[in-house]
């Protein structure tokens, strides 16, 4: 518990330091949202855009605005889109539970089947099981997000009309669980290649090096089922490297999947952050990056009590 | 064992989180949209309900679930539930303003005010009349002081009297804009100007009566999403923040209700998913660009729209900077670049090339220069430009541009090539808008051409890139005379005149160097009946008649 108090107040001035670089860093970006929200295609006098800033209090000292921001943040207040006036907060609750359900099944899809997959294949090397899978699972680290998503668009949706081409739900039919996971089943399975793929490969890789320990050895040769080698010794000591794999990649669970949410039409944080960012929509960067940076904290946290979970051996003071 | 509860206990919760995310959120009050079910979606006499689904804010024209009177896009949605004072044709071929919600326009003698005779029998979605009075508060409220609105429709407020003032905070109403009766709007400038009209073309009345929001919270009140009220063909049905916005046929509507039951807008964040939608039968229209509008040629399943962006695409230079006051610099670039490849190659035959900066071919005078490919002529020119000591040796020829498609990166990729056999260097960069306004607009001094788009309308033309203070220092008296003579026309005949000798002017100068004028397109499935689409800047507004849009 002290271990857990203080990587928590660790934590405090670091998440401070991060929204500072955040802020400057966006501030420092050319332009800001008046010179997004004007068509360029319409002529528009210097004259009117100051204006309007002085109405944003854009024209304020970058510190002022940076300490306003913070004071705001430190009143649980994350402020409002320079783009649209949504309410930060409310557009972060909507988008990260999009995001956490999209990306929470791929990664459960991954954990599961690729650490199975990974466990089956590890016991079984050079079998075809092993150069199958492994081979399979360079396609899927290998290919981008985009080409995975188009293309399985376009044959199961487009060409064989199986599942519908985006969105989150049918336009017209009540909202209903199952509607849901019908258009979730596309763009969490695109995402699930490339957490399966990197599970699996992680898993047979940490599986082969156990099984070639001298305590495997011993509990061998000292006439323990195969089974039991496998579960008590080999399995827990093979899922060290694979729980830090996992904790790498809580991230995504609120950061979203900027091609995949494109692509399929599932408005997500990584669509979010990519029109907060090209809007110059401060307010909305700010949040985004606030919570990702205090997810970000917390997997680093979660990862490391699961060390102590996985082996026994791990203890924090 | 404790440590297996442990495990236990996260995979629990865990998973018990994604069934939380993935069940239906309870609508928030802002967005408790009335989504009917499908059994009220089924019509009583048992017929087959006709819905449309459309990717309507896809593509240059759309503004991905904005708001009116925000930057002058959108306007294909919008015009669905708010109507404009007038409007433009069906494909802006004839440059004619037809009836909207006035049905005529005149200007007194010497076009200082203009009288809006007003529809009669129009009526809000909720029933109520619409008069003349709500355009008087309409034009206060998005110009109120507080409102920062940074388009609100009349493209040039400042000529009518008293608006600056209004605007400033200084009056309590805009004096000019008069209300005569419920069916007569008066508009008095400060200045003649006989083409007034085609400035109200994006004038849409809002109902003082349904508004419960202040002109501070035009962009951030959940009014546009959850009730608007307007006097279009359709009336607000239900609203889903980032997927889709869903409309009723207006019963009320002055021209007969729609015969559509439900017209649908899915939002999409890029027209790639817009076009997979489209080609699996998800939706039944959609903006494409052109070489996407290529694949479906010939489709029996589809119907194309297509029509001049009447955007012209030009390099700006910024005159600020020595060379360019040098004509022969500039007649350079437009003998050296080989634009009829580039429209036939790349933009393969889909787009038309230019004599100047104006994009409706209405006042292209006939004789004008459309500048062969000749490369010899390019280096000639410049050899002589050197020889008087103005040459582009040390000029930073970075070409900023907030194109960034593929298109705009061949075109520019060949125009690069081009100039290199001229023996000029010339770099594009590609940015984001933000980004090209500050390099451009902020930093004037350092940069020397720019890749952009120029709009405006057929019967007015801001003399902001020409005359005095223009960003980019251009100093020409003609100029000045040659607007004074198009806002001195007093009819069509005299205004052209005025206009295509603006156009000569442009084009024997090379001011700029004025490209091409692209074409746009909608593709729409076969299925819809009577549809009409135009891709126009900013999406209008135009004649579409919605109304009589049916499924087959």
């Amino acid at each position: 518990m002290q271990y857990f108090l203080r990587r928590v107040l660790i934590n405090i001035p670091v998440l401070f330091l991060v929204t500072l670089v955040i802020y400057l860093l966006i501030n420092l970006a050319p332009g800001d949202p008046v010179d997004f929200f004007v068509n360029e295609e319409i002529g528009i006098t210097k004259e009117d855009l100051d204006f309007v800033r002085e109405r944003y209090g854009l024209d304020d000292p970058l510190p002022v605005r940076y300490f306003k921001w913070l004071g705001q943040v430190a009143q649980g207040d994350l402020g409002f889109r320079f783009k649209n006036g949504d309410d930060v907060a409310e557009v972060l609750a909507v988008r990260m539970r999009r995001t956490f359900l999209l990306m929470g099944t791929a990664l459960a899809i991954g954990i599961v089947v690729g650490i199975t997959l990974g466990i089956f294949i590890g016991l079984r090397q050079y079998s075809i099981w092993d150069f199958t899978l492994t081979g399979l699972s360079f396609v899927g680290i290998s290919m981008p997000a985009f080409i995975a998503g188009i293309f399985g668009l376009y044959v199961f949706s487009v060409k064989l009309g199986w599942f519908p081409s985006g969105g989150m739900r049918t336009i017209g039919k009540p909202e209903s669980l199952l509607d849901l996971l019908y258009h979730l089943v596309l763009p969490a399975g695109t995402l699930a290649i490339f957490n399966l793929a990197t599970f699996l490969r992680y898993t047979r890789f940490s599986i082969l090096e156990v099984r070639g320990e001298d305590y495997v050895r011993t509990a061998n040769a000292k006439g323990l089922k195969p089974p039991a080698v496998t579960w008590r010794h080999v399995f827990r000591n093979a899922l060290l490297p694979v729980v830090t794999v996992v904790g790498l990649s809580l991230p995504t669970l609120v950061a979203g999947a900027l091609f995949t949410e494109t692509i399929y039409s599932w408005p997500g944080m990584g669509a979010l952050l990519v029109d907060a960012v090209a809007a110059r929509d401060y307010p909305m960067v700010m949040g985004i990056m606030l919570v990702t940076a205090l997810v970000v904290l917390t997997a680093n946290l979660i990862t490391d009590l699961a060390y102590a979970v996985a082996d026994p051996r791990i203890r924090y003071t | 064992m404790f440590r297996s509860k442990i495990l236990g206990l996260v995979i629990v919760i865990s998973l018990a989180l994604l069934v939380a995310c993935a069940a239906p959120a309870a609508a928030p009050a802002a967005e408790e949209a009335p989504a009917e079910s499908e059994e009220q979606m089924a019509s009583e006499d048992g017929e087959v309900e006709q819905v449309l689904i459309g990717g309507f804010d896809v593509g240059p024209g759309g503004d991905p679930q904005g708001v009116l009177y925000n930057n002058g896009a959108g306007n294909v949605w919008f015009v669905k539930i708010f109507t404009p004072l007038i409007i433009m044709d069906s494909t802006f071929s004839n440059h004619t303003s037809e009836a909207a919600l006035a049905v005529s326009w005149e200007p007194n003698e010497d076009a200082t005010v203009w009288t809006f005779n007003l529809r009669e029998g129009v009526k809000w979605h909720d029933g109520e009349d619409f008069t003349a009075s709500d355009l008087k508060w309409t034009a206060e409220f998005v110009s109120a002081p507080q409102a920062a609105v940074t388009h609100f429709g009349i493209s040039q407020p400042k000529q009518i009297v008293g608006w600056t003032e209004y605007n400033a905070g200084e009056a309590d109403e805009i004096a000019g804009i008069r209300v005569v009766d419920d069916l007569t709007l008066e508009i008095e400038l400060n200045i003649p100007n006989p083409r007034f009209y085609d400035s109200v073309r994006g004038f849409y009345a809002l109902p003082e009566h349904a508004i419960n929001f202040e002109p501070t919270e035009i962009f951030s009140s959940d009014w546009w999403f959850t009730n608007p009220v307007g006097t279009g063909p359709f009336k607000f049905d239900s609203y889903e923040k980032d997927q889709f916005m869903a409309l009723a046929p207006n019963e009320l509507y002055w021209d007969g209700a729609p015969e559509l039951d439900q017209l649908i807008n899915r939002y999409f964040v890029d027209e790639t998913a817009a076009v997979l939608a489209l080609e699996s039968g998800d939706i039944d229209f959609t903006y494409v660009s052109a070489d996407v509008a290529s694949r479906f040629a010939g489709n029996p399943d589809y119907q194309i729209f297509s029509g001049p962006s009447f955007v012209t695409n030009m390099f700006n230079y910024n005159f600020l900077n020595e060379p360019w006051s040098d004509k022969r610099i500039r007649q350079a670039f437009m003998y050296g670049i080989d634009r009829a490849s580039i429209i036939s190659d790349v933009f393969n035959g889909t787009a038309q090339a230019t004599p100047c900066q104006d994009p409706y071919p209405t006042f292209w005078p006939e004789d004008a220069n459309y500048y062969e490919y000749d490369p010899a002529k390019a280096r000639e020119l410049l050899a002589e430009a050197a020889a008087d000591g103005v040459t582009l040796e040390g000029v930073n020829l970075d070409i900023p541009t907030y194109y960034t498609s593929q298109l705009a990166k061949d075109i520019l990729t060949v125009m690069q090539a081009n100039m290199a056999d001229v023996g000029v260097s010339v770099n594009p960069t590609f940015l984001d808008v933000p980004t090209w306004r500050t390099v451009v607009d902020d930093n004037a001094s350092e940069w020397n051409i720019a890749y952009r788009g120029a709009g405006g309308g057929p019967a007015s033309y801001s003399p902001i890139w020409y005359v005095a203070d223009n960003q980019w220092g251009l100093d020409d008296p003609n100029y000045v005379d040659l607007f004074a003579a198009m806002d001195a026309a007093q009819n069509a005949d005299e205004y052209r005149a005025a206009r295509t000798a603006l156009c000569k002017y442009q084009n024997e100068e090379a001011t700029f160097a004025y490209w091409w004028v692209s074409t746009r397109y909608g593709i729409a499935t076969v299925d819809i009946e009577d549809f009409h689409y135009f891709p126009a800047p900013g999406g209008g507004p135009y004649v579409d008649r919605s109304q009589d849009w049916n499924m087959k």
